[in-house]
């Protein structure tokens, strides 16, 4: 799909994912009944706890996942943008990756 | 006990360490005034931003600077030693940090890099257009920063006092070497300016890190394990209270604790990036990039935070008592570290907390610093002032926020100094619709979100006071009724909604009678722009925005 002759939109399908992954643990954390139980344990640990510990490192993975998502999205613009110089001055993007 | 010796006599090997530890720190915050200098000393891009040079892995300790301070490490773990899971609200909430900031910061990033912005407030008045506006952002950023410095130092007197020097009480003696750590810390912050507090972040996390392995690995076997831990903390925390007849807590959220708990979780986390010591770090970074790729790694500090928390049960399951802690609950993880380790490594311990107040305590009063020169100096008082001049404000008043943040835990008492750093969280959301609002939209006039500013202000000061308990008369509580309702939320948020309600009211009256919108200094594109080889390297002659 990349490559095409129409110009990204607002909304594309890696802006949608990236949305999700940042949504996903503001909405776990929020839903507070969910998770404010004893059981189950685990490691001596009641639920409440070890569950917004591994919340923790879940989002941390998620949001590696959103910025990927993010970074990807963005490169193609920019050779969409490249592509069809159209615009009166191409903004330089710089050496993002470095 | 044999845990409850706590404050007998000078613990001279721990005091040895702390020491040994402080001059080292002391000594790299001295050299960092040379440290990867770009350009001309006497220009607040260098003092107050390093630069604007740091990239990724620097910038992940400094970021980390904010968010873990020392006061973090004494009251998260003293909030659930006396109340229970309520306390955990901390681990959402720094979950809840990290998707904001990876959806805004960005855009403030690229704007700041194009203006040449600072602080915040210099960011809203290019946006909105006025200079009133500006400074309610910049006096509610100094009024919420200085008792969050404060802290930092009831942090110290906490170590101080568990290896048996220094007190409560406010004798000039026993202050003295709370006294001496300030002094160095404020000589350094002026000479190297935001470079000290970056170079320390380094010794300070490694510290901080070891010392939390060790601690949940080793005093858990120690004390029979998790499932005791937690039993013990469970166990206590039902008792009754003899004069209240309430249980102090309990290890899960009560009935009614559940909207408490969720809006302490998201009025921080909204709050945190707020605060001018926490834009810094963002602002000093070298490229857009950095800010998203770097949130991730950040996490690592939200999951440290929550093994933190945990210290105030390891507290309770290891015997000691309001009581035995001399009344006072902040005092818990350095009195738990006491009894547990070795005193070498409860030097390395202790150590860790004081090293990690003066971090944050560095880039705070460099941040009430800028915010000082850029919107109160420049802007009222002299315009003309050139960089050298702002440089010169800027660490004078770096001096001067210290020390009164030091006559402040001197001259009042440590109960003071939380009090308004709760206040301060609160004070500090108001400012939200203002800077996050206006990264996004021009929408709102100035003067709507001014009055909406006020209107949360007020709220939220008032709202705030009047809590009291059976202890204290006002600022007993961060939660309060919400009106008209049985339920309790957090005070921020409530005074924020407050504040929106206000916002849009007066906002629709304001464009109906076409008042007068100010002049925006952005353009869309400055939102979403990158930093290019070209600009990093001019960033030093790039011309003030007035």
């Amino acid at each position: 799909m990349a490559g095409g002759t129409t110009p990204p939109g607002m909304i594309t399908p890696l802006r949608l994912f990236a949305a999700l992954c940042i949504l996903a643990p503001t909405v776990a954390v929020i839903a507070v009944p969910t998770y404010n139980t004893a059981t189950p344990k685990l490691g001596g640990f009641p639920f409440f706890y070890w569950y917004q510990l591994l919340l923790v490192v879940v989002t941390g993975i998620l949001m590696v996942a959103a910025y990927w998502a993010m970074k990807i999205d963005e490169r193609r613009r920019k050779e969409f943008r490249a592509a069809a110089p159209a615009e009166p001055a191409g903004r330089d993007g710089g050496e993002a990756g470095a | 006990m044999r845990y409850l010796a706590a404050s007998t006599g000078v613990h001279g090997v721990e005091l040895g360490v702390v020491t040994a530890l402080f001059v080292l720190v002391a000594v790299l915050g001295f050299l960092a005034a040379r440290w990867r200098r770009t350009g001309s000393p006497q220009h607040l891009h260098e003092w107050g931003l390093g630069g604007r040079s740091f990239g990724g892995f620097i910038t992940w300790f400094l970021i980390g600077g904010d968010l873990y301070t020392a006061y973090t490490f004494v009251a998260v773990p003293a909030a659930l030693f006396a109340g229970g899971a309520l306390g955990f609200f901390a681990v959402g909430y720094t979950i809840l940090v990290w998707p904001l900031v990876f959806i805004f910061l960005p855009r403030l990033w690229s704007v700041s890099r194009k203006h040449g912005y600072v602080t915040p407030a210099d960011f809203v008045k290019g946006r909105h257009g006025s200079r009133s506006l500006s400074l309610a952002i910049a006096v509610t950023g100094i009024v919420a920063t200085m008792p969050y410095i404060a802290l930092q130092l009831v942090g110290i007197q906490s170590v101080l006092y568990v290896m048996g020097i220094g007190s409560n009480s406010s004798s000039f003696a026993q202050d003295l070497p709370l006294f001496v750590a300030f002094i160095i810390l404020a000589a350094f912050t002026y000479t190297s300016g935001l470079r000290a507090p970056a170079m320390i972040a380094f010794v300070k996390d490694l510290l901080i890190y070891v010392t939390i392995l060790v601690a949940v690995i080793y005093i858990p076997t120690r004390l029979g394990g998790w499932t005791h831990i937690f039993g013990a903390a469970s166990t206590r925390l039902a008792a009754k209270n003899p004069v209240t007849h309430l249980p102090a807590g309990s290890t899960l959220l009560a009935h009614g604790g559940t909207l408490p708990f969720a809006t302490l979780a998201i009025g921080s986390a909204m709050a945190l990036f707020m605060y001018p010591h926490a834009q810094i770090g963002v602002l000093a970074t070298k490229q857009r990039s950095t800010v998203r790729r770097n949130v991730s790694a950040l996490t690592v500090y939200s999951l440290m935070l929550g093994f933190v928390a945990l210290l105030g049960y390891m507290a309770i399951a290891a015997g000691f008592t309001g009581k035995s802690l001399g009344g006072n609950a902040q005092h818990a993880v350095p009195a738990l570290f006491d009894a547990m380790f070795p005193s070498w490594f409860a030097g390395i311990a202790l150590a860790a907390i004081v090293i990690g107040a003066l971090v944050p305590a560095a880039i705070m009063s460099i941040a009430a610093a800028n915010l000082f020169t850029r919107n109160i100096y420049v802007d009222f008082v002299n315009p003309a002032a050139t960089d050298s001049q702002q440089t010169n404000v800027s660490k004078w008043v770096s001096l001067l926020v210290k020390f009164g943040a030091l006559a402040f835990v001197l001259g009042l008492d440590a109960t003071s100094a939380i009090n308004f750093q709760l206040l301060g969280g609160v004070l500090i959301l108001q400012t939200f619709p203002a800077i996050v609002g206006g990264l996004y939209t021009r929408y709102f006039h100035r003067w709507a979100l001014l009055l909406g500013w006020a209107a949360g202000i007020v709220y939220g000061t008032v709202v705030a006071w009047q809590q009291s308990s059976a202890t204290q008369h006002h600022f007993a509580s961060q939660v309060a009724l919400i009106p008209w309702t049985h339920q309790k939320a957090y005070i921020a948020v409530t005074a924020l909604v407050v504040n929106l309600v206000v916002l849009v009211v007066s906002n629709l009256v304001l464009r109906a009678i076409k008042a007068p919108a100010g002049v925006d200094a952005t353009s869309p594109a400055d939102y979403d722009h990158d930093s290019d080889l070209e600009q990093t390297a001019s960033v030093t002659t790039e011309p003030e925005t007035v």
